[in-house]
C-alpha cells in the first residue's frame, strides 16, 4: 500500500509539475488523491466521535499546563543575556500571535487524535489522512469551532499562516519532525558545510571578478525579510519563553523537555564530550483560511506586502508606541538635525529592553526600538531601520512647512505613504534586478493584477524561511572602516573593523553616533559582499565543539526548515526547473558547483534528503545573486507582492499626486538626504565604479 | 544449591559498617510500627560498595559530571583493589588542594577504572529455539514474522557472568549471580528485579524454561545471600528492592513446567523474602498492617547522584536532603521513577515536582496487593506439599492483607482501589494502573465480583481510559517525569489487561480483549516504523514511543518483549486485521519491512561509497 501511495503521488508531481511550465511566477502544487474506501471510512464516524477526538486534543493541551508550570518552577526557560535569549528576540511572538497560535494548536491536536485512533490503526498513511481532514469542518458546536470562527472574523493585523507551494513534509504528515535517524542533524550539515575564514577570505579574493555587490545588497534583503516574514516561537500557555537547553548548552534531561523543543544539537567527540546545544522551539502555529482539520501551518507575524512594518510596527498598538504624536513625525533619539538622529531606545516605548536586545541585568545598555524585535539584529540593520525613520520625519516636516494646518494624523499618514511608496521603489526597481538579474525583475513587475478581488495570497513558508534567508553567506565576519578617498583604487583591505559581526547581534555595543553611522553607511557600500554560497562566516556558524558562545545560523535554517514541513530541495527543483523528474545526484550537477556537490554527498545519505535552504544556498547563482530554485521561489513571492501593491484601494487624488511629487527619490537620494554622506553610488547596492558613478549629495535636494 | 554456597565463598567479607549503621539509624526514625525489624544490614557485605555506593570518590567524580549518564561511572570496572583506588584517590585529593580540575578527574578515572559492561559477556541462550510454539498460535503472518524476531530479541539480551567477576567480585559493582540472565537492555545492561517478572513470562511462552529456572535461582540465591533482592544486579542498589515478584516468578514457572517439587524448594526462600519484605516496610494505617514502599541506605542514588544532588537543593538542612534522598530511593523501590502518583503537596494534592516525593507516606494499592498475592501463593506451595500448619499460616497473613486492602484501600467512592495518603489521612484519588492491581492477584472477594465489575468499569468511563490509541496512561498528569502521562508502561498495561480479564464478566472481558489487542498493534506500529521494541510507550500515538524522566528513552526491551510474546500467544488467532475493523487494511509487514531495508541498505552504502 505504502508503494501505491507513494507511486500514485508521484505520478501527480510530475503531472503537475510538466504543466506549471507555462507560467513560472505561477507555481501550482500537487494534491494528494483520496481513496473511496478511506473517504467512506471516516465520513461514517458519528458526530459524538468527531467531538470526542476534539475533547481529547484540548485535553492533551490542558494536561501540558502541569509540565510547565514543573518548567518555570525550575526556572527551565529563557534568561535574559543568554544565546536563547538573542534567538528568541529573533522569533519573539506578541500576544496575538500567541492566542492565534494556540488555537492552531488545538486544532492539531484534534486532528493528531483523529490520525492516531482511526487513521494509523486502520491504515491510513498520514498525508491521505490530513488531505481527509483539510475538508473536514470541526465540529458543530465544539467550543474549539466558536473559537476558531472568532479569530477568523477578527482583523488579524499582521498574523497569518504561511502559504505553501507544496504540501506539507512530515514523519506523520502532521506535525512530526523529521529526525536523526532519517536525516543528518542541522548542526552536522552547517559544521560540514564549514570552510575555514582564511580559506573564504583567499576565495573571495579570487572570485572579486564575479560580482560588484556590496554589502547593501544582504542589508537590504534582511530589511526586507524582516518585513514580509517573521516566524514566531511557540510559548508556554501563560506566555513564558521556551528554553530547550541546560545553562551549560548541553541538553537538558528529558523531564524538562517541552513538547515544542527540537533543540540542535552537536555531535559527541570523544569518551568525556558532550554534545552540545543550542535552543530551537518550534514556530508557533496559526489557523488557515478556514476552521477544518489538518496539519501544522506555520504563522507569519508580518503583513505579505511591503509596508515598512518593521518600522511602524504590525499592529496599530505596536505603531502607536512608535508616534510621538506631534507634528506627524515618529520617536527618535533627537541630537538636534534630523540627519543625527537615532532610532528611539527602548526605554522611550516603554520597553523594559529584554524585547529588543539580549542584554543581561545591564539595564543602561544601548538598546533601539522600532516595530519589530528585530531591528537590533546587527548594525546593519540598525542603519537601515535608522535611514527609513530619518526619512519618515523628513518627509514629515517638509509636509508641515507647506501644509501648516495639517493635523499630527494626515502629516503622519502622508508622510509613511510616501516613505512607504520609496521603499517600495527601491526594493522592487534596484534591489530585486540585484537579486534575480533584471530581465525576472522585469517580469515580475509586469504582473498583472489580479482578476478578482480575494484575499491577498500569504507569504509562502519557503520564502519565508528558505529563499528568503539567502543573504546570510554574503555577509563578512567583520566590517571593515574604508577610508573615503581609498576605496576602489586601491584593493588592499586597511587594518581597522568597525565592528566584528558575532559581537553585535542583538547586544549593540557600538557607541552610537550619527557619525558611526555614517562611516558604517559608508563601508556597506564601500565593501564588497562575499559570495552567495554554502559557506558560511564563521561569526554566524559555530562550529567548534567547544561550547558555543553564538548561534549557528545555517543550523538553524535547516532546524527551522524541517520543523516548517518544507520539502526537500529537490522536489522545489522540479517544480521550479525544466526537469521533470529528479532521479540523482547528477540532476543536481547543472545548478549545483562540482565541489560543493561532493561536499552534499558527503553530507546527505540520499539527494532526496538535501534541505530546501541548503540546495538553495548550494546553487550557482544564475543571472542575479541566487541560483535557479532560489530564484523561482522568490519570484513567485515578489509577484505576488507587486500584485498585492496593485490591488491595494486608490488614493485620493491628493495622496497621489503627493506620491507623484516624490516619484524622483531613489535608493541613492534616500541614503544622500538622510546622512551626511557626501556621495553616493547611483545603484547602491554596487560597489561605485566606472559604471556606477558617485552622485554629489550636495546636489540632491 | 552448592554453587550458590560456592558464590557465598567468594564474596569477601566487607567493611561498609560505617556506612551501614547511618543507614540502620535512619530507618529507625522512619519506621512507627513496633512489628517492624530493622533489615539485617551486615549481611550486605559488597566490597566494592566502598567504591560506588558512596563516599567521597564517588561524590567527587559523579559532581564533576563526566558522563552525560551518571549511571556509566558506577558500571565501569575498578583494575585496583577498592582500598588501592581509594588511598590514591586520596592522594590525588591531597595534592590537589582537594578540588581536583575535571581533566585530573578524567584521568584518574582512565588510569583506575576500564569500560562498563566488561562483566556481562553476550551468551546465546543455550535453551534457545528458533520456532517455539507459540508461533503456530498467530494467524497473521505479518504478527507472526514479529513474533520471531521478538524471539530472536532474546540471543540479543542474555548475558553471562565473566568468570574473573566470580574470582575477583570487589573489581566490580555487579552483583556474582550463578546463572546467565537475560537483561532489559539499553542502559540496562544487567538484570532487574521486577522487570525480571514479564522477562521469565516471555521466556516461558518461548519455551526457553531452563533461562527461566536459572534467573530465579539467582534471585534466590541473592535471598540467602543478604535477605533481600536489590533493585537490579548492582552493589550500589544496596538499599532499595523493587515491587516482590519473585514468588510470582516461581507461580508462573510451575504453571509452565507443572515442577511442583520446584516451588516446595523455593519456598524456604520465597518466606524468607516475603517476611523481610514486610518487616521492614510495615506501617500501620488504620489499624490495619500495610506496606509501603520504603529505600534503607544513605546518600543520593549512586547512578543517578548528581540529579538527585541537584533535585536536594531545594532543602536547606542535611536531614531534609537526606530525608528527600530517601524520597527519591523509595519511589525507585516502586519501580514508578519517578511519577506525580508519589507527590504531596502542601495542599495534600499531587501537584509538584521531585521536591513533593513523600513516596514513603503513600500505602500503594500494588504492593499490598502483590504481597497478599504472595502469601496466597506461598500458601499454595505449602499445600502443594502437604504443609497444612504452614499454608493456614499463609492464608491467614493473605487474608489480614486483604481486610487492611479492603478496609484502606477500596474506594467505594471511586469505584477503586486507591493509594493512601498518611499524612493527610486520606485516599488519593488518581488514576494509576496500579489502581487496579487487585484485579491481577484477585485480592477481593470473589463474591463481588460483579459489583466490583461495574465499578471498575464506570471508574475507567470516568477517566476516559479507552480514549487513548497508545494504551493506558501511567497517569493523567503531564509533568515530565517517565511515568506519568503520556507514558505507557508494559507491565502496568498487563496488570491492567490481564485484571480486567481475571473479573471474568463479558463487558471487563470485552475491554481487556480489545486494550491487549490496541497495545499489541500499537507496539507493532512501532516495531515496523524503527525495528524497536521500546522501555516505554506514548498513550497519545499509536505506534509512539515514550520520553520524559532523566534518560532518553531505551530500546530493548525486556518487558515489553515478554508482554507481547505472552499476548501474541493468547491472542494470536483473533489478530487478524479484520479484528479491529479497518476498512482499507491491505498492508503487509513484509513490504513495509521490505522497503526499510532497502533504505537501510542504501544507506549504508551511500555512507560507505563516499
Amino acid at each position: 500500500m505504502c508503494l501505491t501511495i507513494y507511486l500514485c503521488m508521484l505520478t501527480v508531481v510530475i503531472g503537475t509539475s510538466a504543466s506549471s511550465l507555462t507560467n513560472r511566477l505561477e507555481l501550482t502544487h500537487p494534491r494528494q488523491a483520496l481513496r473511496p474506501d478511506v473517504q467512506a471510512h471516516l465520513d461514517g464516524l458519528p458526530s459524538e466521535k468527531w467531538q470526542e477526538l476534539v475533547s481529547s486534543g484540548l485535553d492533551s493541551i490542558n494536561r501540558q499546563k502541569r509540565l510547565e508550570e514543573n518548567l518555570l518552577r525550575s526556572d527551565i526557560t529563557v534568561r535574559n543575556g543568554s544565546l536563547s535569549h538573542v534567538q528568541l528576540l529573533d522569533t519573539l511572538p506578541n500576544n496575538a500571535s500567541k492566542e492565534d497560535s494556540e488555537i492552531a494548536l488545538k486544532i492539531l491536536k484534534s486532528s493528531l487524535f483523529v490520525y492516531n485512533t482511526q487513521c494509523l490503526p486502520h491504515e491510513i498513511e498520514g498525508d491521505e489522512c490530513r488531505t481527509y481532514l483539510e475538508n473536514k469542518p470541526l465540529p458543530e458546536g465544539s467550543v474549539l469551532r466558536s473559537e476558531c470562527l472568532k479569530l477568523l472574523k477578527s482583523k488579524r493585523y499582521g498574523h497569518h499562516a504561511y502559504r505553501r507551494l507544496l504540501v506539507q513534509h512530515y514523519k506523520d504528515g502532521f506535525y512530526e519532525i523529521f529526525t536523526e535517524d532519517r536525516l543528518p542533524a542541522a548542526w552536522s550539515i552547517s559544521m560540514g558545510l564549514y570552510e575555514p575564514d582564511n580559506i573564504q577570505k583567499v576565495k573571495q579574493a579570487r572570485d572579486q571578478a564575479n560580482g560588484d555587490l556590496n554589502l547593501g545588497i544582504a542589508q537590504w534583503a534582511q530589511f526586507v525579510e524582516h518585513d514580509l516574514s517573521k516566524p514566531v516561537s511557540q510559548s508556554m500557555s501563560n506566555g513564558s519563553p521556551i528554553e530547550c537547553c541546560n545553562r551549560d548548552q548541553n541538553k537538558l534531561q528529558p523531564r524538562h523537555n517541552h513538547p515544542a523543543c527540537a533543540p540542535i544539537i552537536s555531535q559527541v567527540s570523544g569518551k568525556y564530550g558532550r554534545p552540545n546545544c543550542l535552543n530551537y522551539v518550534r514556530s508557533a502555529l496559526a489557523v488557515g483560511p478556514t476552521c477544518n482539520f489538518g496539519g501544522a501551518e506555520q504563522l507569519n507575524q508580518a503583513t505579505a506586502y511591503l509596508d515598512l512594518s518593521q518600522l511602524y510596527g504590525f499592529t496599530p498598538v505596536a505603531e502607536r508606541k512608535m508616534r510621538t504624536f506631534v507634528r506627524g513625525t515618529l520617536k527618535s533619539t533627537s541630537n538636534g538635525t534630523h540627519l543625527n538622529d537615532l532610532l528611539p531606545m527602548t526605554a522611550d516605548t516603554d520597553d523594559k529592553g529584554h524585547s529588543f536586545c539580549a542584554w543581561g541585568a545591564s539595564a543602561n545598555a544601548t538598546c533601539f526600538a522600532a516595530g519589530d524585535s528585530r531591528v537590533n539584529s546587527n548594525p546593519y540593520s540598525i542603519l537601515v531601520y535608522t535611514i527609513f525613520m530619518r526619512n519618515h520625519n523628513r518627509l514629515a516636516a517638509e509636509l508641515l512647512q507647506r501644509n501648516p494646518d495639517w493635523s499630527d494624523e494626515q502629516l503622519f499618514q502622508s508622510a509613511k505613504t510616501v516613505n512607504v511608496d520609496i521603499y517600495r521603489r527601491v526594493i522592487m526597481r534596484e534591489w530585486l534586478p540585484e537579486v534575480l538579474g533584471s530581465r525576472l525583475a522585469a517580469e515580475v513587475l509586469a504582473t498583472s493584477p489580479p482578476i478578482s478581488r480575494q484575499n491577498a495570497p500569504e507569504i509562502s513558508n519557503e520564502f519565508g524561511v528558505a529563499a528568503s534567508r539567502f543573504y546570510f553567506s554574503m555577509l563578512p565576519n567583520e566590517l571593515h572602516n574604508l577610508d573615503k578617498n581609498d576605496i576602489v583604487r586601491n584593493k588592499v583591505l586597511p587594518p581597522t573593523n568597525l565592528f566584528v559581526l558575532k559581537d553585535e547581534i542583538f547586544r549593540p555595543r557600538l557607541q552610537y553616533t550619527a557619525k558611526k553611522l555614517d562611516e558604517i553607511l559608508h563601508s556597506v557600500l564601500n565593501q564588497r559582499a562575499m559570495k552567495m554560497d554554502s559557506s558560511y562566516a564563521g561569526g554566524v556558524v559555530w562550529h567548534e565543539s567547544t561550547k558555543p558562545t553564538h548561534a549557528d545560523i545555517l543550523a538553524f535554517d535547516v532546524q527551522r526548515g524541517r520543523d516548517h514541513g518544507l520539502q526537500p530541495y529537490y522536489k522545489y527543483l522540479e517544480l521550479c526547473s525544466h526537469i521533470k523528474q529528479v532521479t540523482g545526484w547528477s540532476d543536481f550537477e547543472q545548478f549545483i558547483p562540482k565541489n560543493v556537490l561532493e561536499k552534499l554527498k558527503n553530507i546527505y545519505a540520499s539527494w532526496t534528503d538535501v534541505d530546501l535552504i541548503v540546495g538553495g544556498i548550494a546553487e550557482r547563482p544564475l543571472n542575479g545573486t541566487v541560483g535557479a530554485t532560489f530564484s523561482c521561489i522568490l519570484s513567485e513571492q515578489f509577484a505576488k507582492v507587486h500584485q498585492h501593491h496593485l490591488q491595494e484601494p486608490d488614493l485620493p487624488p491628493w495622496a497621489a499626486s503627493l506620491l507623484e511629487e516624490y516619484r524622483y527619490m531613489n535608493g541613492s537620494k534616500l541614503l544622500c538626504l538622510n546622512s551626511e554622506l557626501r556621495a553616493t553610488p547611483q545603484n547602491i547596492f554596487q560597489l561605485p565604479s566606472a559604471s556606477n558613478l558617485l552622485i554629489d549629495c550636495d546636489n540632491v535636494v | 544449591m552448592t554453587r550458590l554456597v560456592g558464590i557465598q565463598l567468594l564474596l569477601l567479607i566487607c567493611s561498609c559498617l560505617g556506612a551501614l549503621s547511618q543507614a540502620k539509624s535512619f530507618i529507625d526514625y522512619r519506621i512507627d510500627n513496633a512489628n517492624a525489624i530493622p533489615k539485617d544490614v551486615e549481611s550486605y557485605n559488597f566490597e566494592s560498595c566502598e567504591i560506588y555506593c558512596y563516599g567521597d570518590l564517588l561524590n567527587t567524580i559523579q559532581m564533576a559530571k563526566l558522563f552525560e549518564d551518571s549511571k556509566t561511572f558506577v558500571d565501569m570496572k575498578l583494575k585496583q583493589t577498592p582500598a588501592k583506588t581509594l588511598a590514591d584517590f586520596e592522594l590525588l585529593m591531597e595534592a590537589k588542594n582537594r578540588t581536583p580540575s575535571r581533566e585530573d578527574l578524567q584521568k584518574f578515572v582512565d588510569d583506575y577504572f576500564s569500560p562498563k559492561g566488561t562483566e556481562l559477556e553476550i551468551w546465546t541462550p543455550t535453551d534457545w529455539k528458533a520456532n517455539p510454539a507459540f508461533l503456530d498460535l498467530i494467524s497473521d503472518p505479518d504478527l507472526k514474522q514479529w513474533g520471531q524476531e521478538l524471539n530472536n530479541i532474546w540471543k540479543d539480551l542474555g548475558r553471562k557472568m565473566n568468570e574473573d567477576v566470580m574470582k575477583n567480585p570487589e573489581y566490580y559493582s555487579i552483583i556474582p549471580v550463578p546463572n546467565p540472565v537475560i537483561i532489559p537492555g539499553g542502559r540496562f545492561i544487567e538484570f532487574y528485579y521486577w522487570d525480571s517478572y514479564w522477562i521469565i513470562r516471555g521466556l516461558l511462552h518461548s519455551e526457553m524454561q531452563d533461562t527461566a529456572r536459572g534467573m530465579i535461582e539467582n534471585f534466590m540465591s541473592i535471598v540467602q545471600r543478604i535477605g533481600f533482592i536489590p533493585n537490579g544486579g548492582r552493589v550500589y542498589y544496596w538499599g532499595r528492592s523493587q515491587p516482590p515478584l519473585l514468588t510470582g516468578m516461581v507461580k508462573s514457572y510451575v504453571d509452565f513446567t507443572k515442577d511442583d517439587l520446584f516451588a516446595i524448594n523455593a519456598l524456604e526462600v520465597l518466606e524468607h523474602e516475603f517476611e523481610y519484605f514486610v518487616n521492614n516496610h510495615s506501617v500501620q494505617v488504620k489499624g490495619h498492617n500495610l506496606a509501603v514502599y520504603r529505600d534503607s541506605s544513605t546518600g543520593p542514588r549512586p547512578e543517578s547522584y548528581r540529579e538527585d544532588v541537584e533535585t536536594a537543593e531545594n532543602f536547606d538542612t542535611p536531614e531534609a536532603k537526606e530525608d528527600h534522598y530517601s524520597e527519591l530511593k523509595s519511589a525507585a523501590e516502586s519501580g514508578m521513577d519517578f511519577s506525580s502518583r508519589w507527590f504531596i503537596n502542601e495542599n495534600g494534592t499531587n501537584v509538584g515536582n521531585l521536591s513533593h516525593l513523600r513516596t514513603r507516606s503513600i500505602v500503594p494499592v500494588d504492593l499490598n496487593a502483590i504481597l497478599y498475592w504472595n502469601a496466597k501463593l506461598i500458601a499454595e506451595f505449602h499445600a502443594k506439599a502437604g504443609n497444612v500448619e504452614k499454608m493456614t499460616e499463609y492464608e491467614k497473613k493473605a487474608q489480614t492483607l486483604l481486610q487492611g486492602i479492603q478496609d484502606v484501600l477500596w474506594n467505594e467512592e471511586a469505584g477503586c482501589w486507591l493509594d493512601y495518603d498518611m499524612i493527610n489521612e486520606k485516599p488519593r484519588d488518581y488514576f494509576v494502573p496500579s489502581n487496579l492491581a487487585p484485579l491481577f492477584v484477585k485480592a477481593y472477594n470473589i463474591s463481588d465480583t460483579e459489583k466490583i465489575s461495574a465499578a471498575v468499569l464506570s471508574y475507567i468511563e470516568k477517566n476516559k481510559l479507552d480514549t487513548f490509541p497508545g494504551g493506558v496512561p501511567n497517569t493523567l498528569y503531564h509533568t515530565g517525569e517517565q511515568w506519568d502521562f503520556p507514558n505507557v508502561w508494559a507491565p502496568m498495561q498487563y496488570i491492567v489487561v490481564e485484571g480486567l480479564a481475571n473479573l471474568n464478566t463479558p463487558a471487563a472481558k470485552e475491554l481487556s480483549k480489545k486494550w491487549a489487542l490496541r497495545w499489541v498493534k500499537s507496539n507493532f506500529k512501532a516495531y515496523t516504523d524503527s525495528f524497536h521494541m521500546y522501555e516505554k510507550y506514548n498513550a497519545e500515538e499509536f505506534g509512539g514511543h515514550g520520553g520524559g524522566g532523566e534518560y532518553g528513552v531505551q530500546t530493548g526491551f525486556g518487558w515489553s518483549n515478554g508482554v507481547i510474546i505472552e499476548w501474541l500467544s493468547k491472542h494470536g488467532r483473533e489478530l487478524s486485521e479484520g479484528y479491529v475493523g479497518g476498512g482499507a487494511a491491505t498492508s503487509r509487514l513484509f513490504s513495509v519491512v521490505g522497503v526499510a531495508a532497502v533504505t537501510i541498505v542504501a544507506v549504508i552504502a551511500g555512507r560507505v561509497l563516499w
